[in-house]
């Protein structure tokens, strides 16, 4: 009978283990950092504040630095770039940005450190675009091509014949006609929205030997002149890397990438549950 | 046991099915779970590249991150608690404005209007969304501690209250010397002498010659300022400070605005509280004057003296007794509370 009581007795502690989701916690939290009056504040209440306040934005922030410092170059220009932005800052805000360095208990060569980890971070997605350059390029199908946009069709004209008989480059037409693109080349994707449909899509049935086209907009109320200069994705990568970085769901693609390359995994179900809000895609678990 | 098992076979395969029920229940309870992990005796919270952050790495890192702010609430809160009663009618107060600021986090945030209060709450190591009305009213409470912080350091803040008068200078701006007067700046600038010679009030004398536009109709009435005040130029401040009650300096140039000239209305507690309540008569509010009244000192800290909040709290704190056992958490306290000698 003892035996069968042990055996219940196991079974049931056994059915009350391990049935909760971990949370982590610091050892020292019932340690005292200020007492104010009768009411004392331990590292503990501390902690949970903080992690309330901003515990997903550290972890998110901390992991970006982390993997940029894998897959980034920390270069001279980079250094240079966050020396000049605490020079800017120690300029405008003069003695507060002394006062937010001891408030936040870092030195100017902590500060640094963070803008350039932040710097590097913010390249990326960059990092990504090139990296995974051809797959992305069968996604967005970027073709370099230069776009110039008329509201009238006789300057249209007239600017072709310039063109075409290479009496005036295109940044020259642009002055001229005072329009709104410069006349330089630029990446077109399927993405680009920037002009009427009818240009874009001349633009992606052209070749470069084609040379400069006139076409008129869906509602012939413009007429575009178009030129296709490159349609070698290799000839034209850090221009369309530049570009294709900027799109939000490459941004996303990028941030799901790396979180997962490099195995990001959380063990706390409120951190869990507050990157799960803040970013679902550095999630793989 | 043979025997045992034997005698009681039937129980004995009910204790099988229940040990293997346990089992998968287990398993089944816990496979959805999270799992923890622990290094070098630490809880672990996340890992990357294969690199663990335990919970004591993540407090120093989410410090880091503003963890004074953090620290700063604390204290706020610890001193509200302890230092300030509550009052009915803060409660009254503090349900009204709930329920205003409740209807502008729906307008902003929509559907999310509730956890985006939870959040900031907690950031602020309240519960959560349901103790809006226990932040008010400690809010209140830091107001009032703040009011009467300043009432009982009035001459230290050195506080007035204000009207003035402008003329604009033509070509005032990045100048600092003062520009040639022209001779319609000059009689301008004597028609106002005139009028305060012949005896007329300041109020009449600003209402008729003032160009600031927004008090002009007010009588010249800047309201409540010290000596921390810091949104106002250099040279009228200082001539201000320097009056009082009563009082009306001289012409006062100021590069970027032109020539004032200013007026103390008080200079005392008795005479301040006094003039704010007839100001507010003025603009139409409508209560009983109250010699106690701490409404002027409310404008003071709610539109002129940025820092007398934190000022009034630490100067409280300190009366209640602060003890820190971490130097670098005294020191970004005080540094951020402006306290820091």
């Amino acid at each position: 009978m003892k035996k069968i009581n042990i055996l219940f007795a196991s079974a049931l502690i056994l059915l009350s283990a391990g049935c909760k989701d971990a949370k982590a916690g610091i050892k020292d939290g019932k340690t005292e950092i200020m007492k104010v009056g009768s009411t004392s504040i331990t590292k503990g209440d501390l902690y949970r504040q903080m992690f309330a306040a901003s515990g997903a934005d550290t972890a998110l922030a901390n992991s970006s630095n982390a993997i940029a410092a894998l897959e980034i170059e920390r270069t001279a220009e980079i250094e240079e770039e966050a020396e000049s932005s605490l020079s800017f800052y120690k300029m405008y805000y003069g003695d507060q940005f002394d006062s937010y360095l001891k408030s936040a208990g870092i030195s100017e060569e902590e500060y640094k450190e963070q803008m350039i980890q932040s710097i590097m971070g913010s390249k990326l997605t960059g990092k990504y675009v090139g990296d995974e350059y051809e797959t992305v390029c069968g996604s967005y199908n970027p073709i370099q091509a230069t776009v110039l946009e008329f509201p009238a069709e006789e300057d249209a004209d007239a600017a072709l014949s310039k063109l075409k008989d290479g009496t005036a480059t295109a940044a020259e037409i642009s002055q001229e006609y005072v329009l709104t693109q410069s006349g330089s080349p630029e990446i077109i994707t399927i993405n680009t929205l920037s002009y009427d449909a009818s240009a874009l899509s001349l633009i992606r049935s052209s070749s470069k030997d084609d040379g400069w086209q006139k076409i008129a907009s869906s509602a012939g109320d413009k007429w575009y002149l178009v030129q296709v200069n490159e349609t070698d994705i290799n000839a034209f990568k850090d221009e369309a890397v530049k570009t294709i970085s900027g799109y939000s769901e490459v941004i996303n693609d990028a941030t799901s990438y790396f979180y997962k390359k490099y195995n990001f995994h959380v063990y706390d179900i409120d951190l869990l549950n507050a990157v799960r809000e803040k970013e679902p895609l550095a999630l793989n678990q | 046991m043979k025997d045992f098992v034997k005698k009681n076979w039937f129980v004995s395969i009910l204790a099988v099915i229940f040990v293997f029920v346990s089992v998968y229940y287990i398993y089944d309870t816990n496979k959805g779970k999270l799992k923890g992990k622990t290094s070098g005796g630490e809880d672990v919270v996340y890992e990357i590249n294969g690199t663990d952050v335990t919970a004591a790495q993540f407090y120093d890192d989410m410090y880091k991150n503003n963890g004074i702010a953090a620290v700063y609430h604390a204290f706020t809160r610890a001193v509200a608690a302890q230092a300030a009663e509550t009052t009915d009618e803060m409660k009254t107060l503090a349900a009204n404005q709930a329920s205003s600021i409740v209807n502008n986090y729906y307008s902003n945030y929509g559907a999310g209007y509730q956890d985006q209060l939870d959040s900031e709450l907690k950031s602020m190591g309240y519960e959560g969304y349901d103790s809006l009305e226990d932040y008010l009213i400690d809010y209140f409470k830091l107001e009032r501690i703040a009011e009467e912080y300043a009432r009982d350091n009035f001459d230290n803040l050195t506080i007035r209250n204000i009207s003035y008068l402008l003329i604009k200078a033509a070509g005032t701006g990045a100048d600092t010397e003062e520009p040639v007067i022209s001779e319609e700046l000059q009689a301008k600038l004597d028609a106002v002498d005139a009028m305060l010679n012949d005896g007329a009030s300041f109020a009449e004398t600003a209402a008729a010659f003032s160009e600031d536009e927004s008090t002009a109709s007010k009588g010249g009435v800047l309201g409540s300022i010290d000596k921390n005040t810091t949104s106002l130029d250099a040279a009228f401040q200082e001539a201000a400070l320097a009056l009082k009650e009563g009082e009306t300096s001289d012409w006062v140039y100021s590069p970027a605005f032109g020539y004032f000239r200013i007026h103390c209305n008080a200079s005392t507690p008795e005479t301040f509280t006094k003039v704010f309540y007839e100001q507010s008569q003025v603009e139409g509010v409508e209560t009983e004057y109250d010699p106690d009244s701490l409404a002027a000192y409310e404008d003071l800290l709610n539109r002129y003296d940025s820092t007398l909040m934190m000022k009034a709290v630490w100067a409280k704190g300190q009366d209640l007794g602060v003890t820190f056992t971490d130097e670098k958490i005294a020191d970004g306290l005080k540094n951020y509370m402006a306290v820091a000698e």
